[in-house]
């Protein structure tokens, strides 16, 4: 039985320790957000936050995030839309929308520690999260309109 | 740190000053909206697109499978603009399979083409028949009155009815059998931008696709299939798999010859309590495979039989003038091989089904295909039952691109689901994915012409070798058929005396499909390339060049073989003016000729597939490490009539980077029957960080009847980007993918 706090509620889960939190969390705990697309760390699609970091579910066995903080898409923005959701509406970033979980949820983390980040920092955060209808320049675009809801307070 | 949330007005109160103004979508799309009501005394519902809640609500039905071209939030607007519906009181439904709503085979580029008029008129006839209910209801003339906003209103008194009060009366009247449609100058939603109308679920990971089906009892299956294609089951030992934890079974999927296109290699399925012991299962289980003859498969092997073919006379599609007798006279000569490799989809959601064979033999589908009705058909062909015992349900798709066309994968979800008496989703994994493709064929291609004084080609032979898609219906098929052919080559624009476009020899012993634009992708690339290697044998610029290769504009029947109705993707007619619009639309936005910064060149192409007519100039920068970056690519576009221009500038964004990474780094090898690759560590797909910074759509204005953009803004990247990458090096670069032939050039450089 691994414990962990899910979308901020503590959660338990009976399953086999070697099962990556991807599986867990679509097939255990039915949070089918978090996609898979590879299975090897490769494509990001699974990208979910581990004590606000992001990381790989397909990648991430389950023994190893016992007692820890999980955070999914479908936690992200539980009462209100996130501003990174938000912006993905506005600028009508999705085209099949597969990947888009994990979009966020690495833009997300980005934007958590860098209130304007360069179009480098921006390659470099996402480089990992693969979308294959090639919505990149939305993604972009999106990630600096979200920088500027998230911390216009802070310019201001 | 605190993150100061905002709520969607203030948000939209801050973004809407620096964004642009779009309309909104849909606003509730349900996937499951209930049945009808039985309030209302009889229902309104004029046709199977369009019904009513008794609350004045209309439900429109989107009869084909969204994979991110956009679909769902185009054509229902269609229907709406007809309708005079007011979009914040529409429900979506997407249809299962069922042949009252025609044709439901989501390729070809062919949504928005085949289905603007039937719902064009699906909506006009709603609205008519609203009309004459108020009109009945004030007992005034139907001329007296008008639809507008999701009413009625007699303009002469001032009266309205909403919608919701005329539905009975409405239900009462006959359906107009050719309605009389709007203007153009009248559209409101066509022609408006909109955003998708699953946004809103997706991005808070709500929206559903195949991989997301869940049904009480659900159990989860992943399948060991044949490694190399046609290869047979010789023994498999079973006994350590099911005794692993979570594993309940292990089915075979048999070897179904029958049912060739669609049919599953033959495997063994291992049933578990989650996808992760369905995994572990099928990776332990111990199968002896027989390879058969496909084990000497290799693509390199394949590469030397289609150059070997194109040395020799093919079937001639195409012949004007003598092209021999004009190739031996005097004149510069041009020639030149292009080569492209297999490739793999890779849609981001690899296939998967989920399947349900009920107590009473029913059989109930959750699927992610492209092609509904055929998937009803198959399944009941594999089942031996009647048609309309399968329900094909169809989720949102993670991406198509023409994988999903193909059903494989359902019929093992539905053979296992058989066998095991309980609703089974059956995962591919990614390696399943890409070894288990229906691959976008290798092909050699070669062109020659000689040109005459005026440096235009008097003489021209193209000869083109790849397998046809056929051969997957019908064994024997083993060069490209008209209909391939039609995709690029013998529907080309430019008029030359003496011409022969030929199709050669290339049996193939493995599963080929369909891959976003088909053919398409490789004749555009050699013809574009060819275009430039004669103007640059002419001592021309490759745009102006191209200009005088059109010469007059023309407008010319496609010589295709007649396709059935909706299947015809190559246009009935080639109208040389419009590929001309385009080619000055593109050159005009991008200052063609204009003096680049130090390090930057460009490339053109031009191309007509789909009923569409596109442009493109791609410009790239070279690096100080001998390396290039795409800087930007320009495409125009003349698609006809646009019903969402979000959705087209979308597309050509999508299709420039799916184009980008087609010409770049896709690369697909056999070696002993068995695809090399496996995953996208070695089958790169672009990243973020290679993409351009600059996506640019240039839409021509037309009232031409819609047609594609799926799949036209794709074929012409390959050829742009090689163009650009001569610009650079003086070197023509003629084979697929141009990254390896740009990287070996610089090798070869020292």
């Amino acid at each position: 039985m691994v414990k962990i706090i899910l979308n901020g509620v503590a959660t338990e889960v009976d399953a086999e320790g070697e099962m990556p939190l991807l599986w867990a969390l679509r097939d255990e705990l039915g949070l089918t957000g978090t996609k898979y697309g590879c299975g090897i760390g490769a494509c990001g699609a699974c990208t979910v936050h581990l004590d606000g970091n992001p990381v790989r579910a397909c990648l991430t066995p389950l023994d190893t995030v016992d007692g820890k903080q999980i955070t999914t898409i479908e936690g992200l923005g539980k009462d209100v839309l996130h501003p990174v959701q938000e912006a993905w509406i506005e600028e009508n970033v999705p085209q099949c929308g597969y990947c888009q979980s994990g979009q966020i949820m690495s833009a997300v983390a980005l934007l958590n520690g860098n209130a304007d980040p360069s179009d480098a920092d921006i390659d470099a955060a996402m480089s990992g999260n693969l979308c294959r209808c090639g919505t990149y320049l939305r993604i972009r675009k999106a990630i600096r309109v979200a920088a500027k809801a998230m911390y216009s307070h802070e310019r201001a | 740190m605190s993150v100061h949330k905002l709520s969607r007005r203030e948000f939209l109160k801050v973004t809407g000053a620096t964004g642009s103004v779009m309309v909104l979508g849909l606003c509730v799309p349900v996937l499951h909206a209930g049945p009808v009501s039985a309030a209302v005394a009889q229902p309104f519902e004029p046709n199977v697109f369009v019904s009513f809640h008794p609350d004045g609500s209309v439900v429109i039905t989107v009869s084909r499978s969204e994979m991110g071209q956009g679909v769902r939030t185009a054509l229902p607007r269609i229907v709406a603009e007809e309708l005079e519906a007011d979009l914040a009181r529409v429900h979506l439904v997407q249809a299962v399979a069922d042949a009252k709503y025609g044709n439901q085979n989501t390729d070809g580029s062919m949504s928005v083409r085949l289905m603007f008029t039937p719902l064009s008129e699906a909506g006009a006839a709603a609205r008519i028949m609203l009309e004459q209910a108020a009109a009945l209801t004030w007992s005034v003339p139907p001329e007296q009155v008008r639809a507008r906003h999701h009413g009625v209103e007699h303009a002469a008194t001032g009266r309205r009815l909403d919608y919701a009060e005329l539905l009975e009366k409405a239900a009462a009247l006959s359906v107009p059998e050719n309605p009389v449609l709007k203007a153009a100058s009248e559209y409101r939603y066509i022609g408006k931008p909109a955003r998708g109308v699953d946004n809103e679920d997706i991005v808070i990971g709500k929206a559903s696709y195949g991989i997301d089906a869940t049904l009480p009892g659900m159990k989860y299956a992943c399948v060991a299939r044949a490694p190399v294609f046609d290869a047979r089951i010789r023994s498999v030992n079973t006994e350590a798999v099911l005794a692993m934890p979570g594993v309940s079974a292990c089915c075979h999927i048999p070897f179904s010859p029958h049912l060739r296109n669609m049919s599953p290699e033959e495997g063994i399925a291992v049933v578990a309590d989650s996808t992760w012991a369905a995994m572990g299962g099928r990776d332990a289980l111990q199968i002896d495979w027989d390879l058969g003859e496909n084990a000497n498969y290799n693509t390199s092997d394949y590469r030397e039989l289609l150059k070997a073919s194109v040395a020799r006379p093919g079937t001639a599609h195409l012949a004007r003038g003598d092209v021999n007798a004009a190739l031996e006279a005097p004149g510069v000569l041009v020639e030149a091989l292009y080569e492209t490799p297999m490739l793999a989809h890779a849609p981001m959601e690899p296939p998967v089904a989920t399947a349900w064979v009920k107590e009473n033999g029913d059989c109930e589908l959750w699927v992610p295909v492209q092609d509904a009705q055929d998937t009803r058909s198959q399944v009941a062909e594999w089942l031996k039952i009647d048609p309309s015992r399968v329900t094909v349900n169809i989720t949102l798709l993670g991406g198509g691109f023409g994988r999903k066309s193909q059903i494989d994968f359902v019929l093992e979800a539905v053979e296992v689901s058989r066998q095991v008496k309980a609703p089974v989703k059956l995962q591919w994994t990614r390696e399943d994915d890409i070894r288990n493709c229906y691959f976008h064929a290798e092909t050699v291609q070669t062109m020659r012409a000689r040109l005459g004084e005026d440096g235009l080609p008097d003489a021209w032979l193209m000869r083109s070798a790849y397998p046809s898609i056929d051969w997957m219906y019908e064994p024997g098929q083993d060069e490209p058929r008209p209909w391939e052919v039609g995709m690029g080559l013998t529907n080309m624009p430019f008029d030359v005396p003496n011409l022969s476009v030929e199709g050669c020899k290339a049996p193939i012993p493995i599963r080929i499909g369909w891959l976003r634009s088909v053919c398409n992708a490789w004749h555009a690339f050699a013809i574009n390339s060819f275009v430039d290697e004669m103007a640059e044998a002419a001592g021309q610029d490759p745009a102006q060049y191209r200009r005088r290769l059109l010469g007059e504009d023309r407008i010319f029947p496609a010589p295709n073989e007649p396709q059935p109705a909706g299947y015809d993707f190559n246009g009935t007619t080639v109208d040389t003016g419009r590929y001309r619009r385009v080619l000055e639309l593109v050159l005009s936005k991008t200052d063609w000729g204009k003096a680049l910064p130090a390090g930057h060149f460009r490339g053109l192409a031009v191309h007509n597939s789909f009923y569409s007519y596109t442009a493109t100039v791609v410009e790239i920068a070279l690096d100080d490490n001998d390396g290039f970056k795409v800087v930007s690519v320009d495409t125009a576009v003349d698609c006809g009539r646009v019903v969402n221009p979000e959705g087209v500038q979308q597309q050509v964004e999508g299709s420039a980077i799916f184009g980008l990474t087609l010409a770049m780094y896709g690369e697909l090898t056999a070696r002993d029957g068995k695809v090399e690759q496996s995953n996208f560590h070695n089958y790169r797909i672009m990243r973020i960080n290679e993409a351009p910074a600059k996506i640019r759509a240039h839409i021509v204005d037309s009232d031409a009847p819609p047609s594609g953009i799926g799949e036209p803004p794709t074929p012409i990247i390959a050829p742009a980007l090689a163009a650009a990458l001569h610009a650079a090096s003086g070197q023509r670069f003629r084979n697929l993918p141009l990254l390896k032939a740009w990287q070996d050039w610089r090798k070869a450089q020292g």
